[in-house]
């Protein structure tokens, strides 16, 4: 069964990729071995072979055959879309990519199948699984490959985005792009979004603006930071954490690390986040700068402790 | 890859192995040697070839085969007439390609392997890898990781000084390492606890001056359990939170979540301690407020305590500028 199925989607694919035109579906049951001959079941195996090209990668074009009257609904494998330019991967090349998918990826033998077409062997075993994956992220790749426009209801809105960055941060997927529903550049948590992402119909639908695009921001100073003005607040934290703060902080300025603490300098654009942030290091952290930011954490905590 | 794939991969192997096997030419490949490279066995590899060899024989003319299988005694060639380029990759293994090859390319030198590989199949896919898509995935726990991993090869006990953020608390460890293992985002290692012969679970980025001792260390229980996470029994508070704390609920695992009058929450989550509960409350604000609370936090009428305290450290070093 399972021979008969690989001998006949290999010859189906072989004869619609070779096709001048179209054929129909009583030419593709006469070439390609293996299908029932009553009429119902040939219609359903034949779906479910169209069904498995597609979720293969390959595109099905159905048009109508050239010279029928009334007209029939014929396929073929549009040429040079079936395929892909070939991308000359070195030896030293295909194994460093095997190594990584197999480190890295999803685990479910997407990465596995994608180095088979590129003309690598088997992977090693291994436990992969970093990079989870799911129908919102791939769409929006496609999206992102193909300059098409993605549809996708977050936060409660509909929106029209064109991607410009897909981002993989504190294992999470992020998506940052011009939201025309709000005329700004977004950035999106993809396991947030609502519902489906769909990519439009129109490669190239966008340019993506010259310039770096900005990357996403996670640091919670400075998260969805165009609201406030841009201060520089200067921070104090407790000797004892002062190797795992500076861990976690990045590049930000380091105005001393020594036995009395570490100070350090950061620009925030969003008070909120930033106070929520120093708040959680308890009393092994003091704003000591500006006047007015201090003044605003002094004024939070006298409510907070009454 | 056991020899029982799914059929999209069974598929793309077969292609896969025949385009191995045309690009040696006439001469063909031995046998073993293509079915190592393909993970399976000879048998195994036989039976696909004869497969393949089927396709396109019912064809009226033998030039609309797609490709010749020659199968000689230790050896194949193959020639493609058709299918001799890759077939498209589909969105979901253009993604696996490039997100697995960026994540490791960040630290690697701009002509290594897999800086090349990752180039020539961004270029292939139309996308640019590290400007349009860039990934930071941290695949063993960094330094730290490594070196406990060491640890545990060797049987050895490793000590480290240890931020306890739950009861924010720093001190010197010394623990039995059994298992590094990674939830969510971040990486731990669960070893047995020297000062109190308890399993405990450490988070990698909140240790410093790691070390592997001399002393050799037990070996960990054989049903470890390295997914676990959270912790089952600890006492449960219910808040009432204002709309603006709602990542709380985003943020940290909830028993419950029930939305209340003018988007305010209440949350029903579970406190690993009194100090956890006091810094989030110093977090959530005055607006929030504590409408149940379990015997074994405490009394509820100070839980302000962690915010009294920081008050105190601003009121000594004054309420202005302060610089150093």
């Amino acid at each position: 069964m399972a021979a008969n199925k690989l001998e006949r989607i290999l010859t189906l694919t072989h004869i619609l990729l070779e096709t001048p035109r179209h054929l129909t579906a009583v030419e593709i049951r006469s070439r390609v071995p293996g299908y029932p001959s009553e009429e119902e079941s040939f219609r359903r195996s034949f779906e479910r072979d169209k069904a498995e090209l597609r979720s293969m990668g390959i595109p099905l074009d159905v048009d109508n055959v050239p010279g029928t009257d009334p007209p029939i609904l014929g396929y073929r494998i549009p040429p040079g879309e079936g395929t892909l330019r070939d991308p000359g991967l070195a030896p030293d090349e295909l194994d460093a990519l095997r190594l990584a998918v197999a480190v890295i990826g999803s685990g479910d033998g997407t990465g596995q199948r994608a180095l088979l077409k590129l003309g690598g062997g088997v992977t090693p075993d291994t436990a992969g699984g970093l990079l989870v994956s799911d129908p919102a992220i791939e769409a929006a790749f496609e999206g992102l490959a193909e300059r098409r426009r993605l549809s996708f209801r977050y936060h409660d809105v509909d929106r029209d985005v064109d991607p410009y960055r897909l981002q993989f941060a504190r294992n999470r997927w992020y998506l940052v792009g011009f939201d025309h529903s709000r005329g700004a550049l977004r950035w999106f948590r993809l396991d947030r979004v609502q519902g489906e992402v769909t990519a439009g119909p129109t490669p190239g639908a966008f340019e993506r603006p010259e310039g770096e695009t900005p990357g996403l921001q996670l640091a919670p100073w400075l998260v969805g930071g165009d609201t406030d003005e841009t201060v520089t607040a200067r921070v104090w934290f407790d000797p004892d954490i002062a190797a795992y703060v500076r861990a976690g902080l990045g590049d930000v300025e380091v105005v001393g690390d020594d036995s009395d603490g570490l100070v350090v300098e950061l620009p925030v654009t969003n008070r909120e986040g930033f106070r929520s942030w120093v708040m959680s290091y308890l009393d092994r952290a003091e704003v000591l700068g500006p006047a007015s930011l201090r003044d605003e954490v002094v004024d939070w905590l006298t409510e907070v402790a009454e | 890859m056991s020899p029982s794939v799914d059929f999209a991969t069974r598929f793309q192997r077969l292609l896969a192995l025949l385009r191995h096997a045309a690009a040696r030419g006439d001469d063909g490949i031995p046998y073993p040697e293509l079915a190592g490279e393909f993970g399976l066995t000879v048998p195994q590899l036989v039976r696909e070839l004869e497969t393949a060899s089927m396709i396109g024989a019912d064809e009226v003319h033998y030039d609309r085969m797609p490709f010749e299988v020659i199968l000689d005694d230790d050896r194949v060639s193959v020639r493609l007439f058709s299918m001799d380029r890759p077939l498209r990759l589909t969105p979901a293994e253009a993604l696996q390609l490039v997100a697995s090859a960026g994540a490791l390319a960040n630290d690697e030198d701009e002509d290594s392997p897999l800086r090349r590989a990752l180039a020539k199949v961004g270029a292939v896919i139309g996308v640019e890898p590290g400007e349009d898509i860039d990934v930071e995935a941290d695949p063993d726990g960094g330094a730290s990781g490594r070196l406990l991993r060491d640890a545990i090869t060797a049987g050895k006990v490793v000590s480290f000084r240890y931020w306890s953020y739950g009861r924010d608390e720093v001190s010197v460890r010394e623990v039995d390492p059994w298992a590094v293992t990674r939830a969510d985002a971040e990486w731990y290692l669960i070893g047995l606890d020297r000062a109190s012969s308890e399993e405990r679970r450490f988070r990698l980025d909140r240790m410093s001056e790691l070390q592997v001792l001399d002393a050799t260390a037990g070996p960990g229980p054989k049903d470890l359990d390295t997914s676990r996470t959270g912790l089952p029994d600890a006492p449960e508070v219910v808040i009432d939170l204002p709309p603006d704390a709602r990542w709380v609920v985003e943020q940290l695992p909830t028993v419950a979540a029930v939305p209340g009058v003018d988007g305010r929450i209440t949350v029903t989550l579970r406190a690993t301690s009194r100090t956890w509960l006091e810094r989030l409350l110093v977090r959530v604000g005055p607006e929030a407020k504590v409408v149940d609370l379990d015997e074994r936090l405490g009394p509820p009428e100070v839980l302000g305590a962690a915010a009294s305290r920081m008050l105190d450290r601003y009121r000594r070093n004054g309420a202005t500028d302060r610089a150093r």
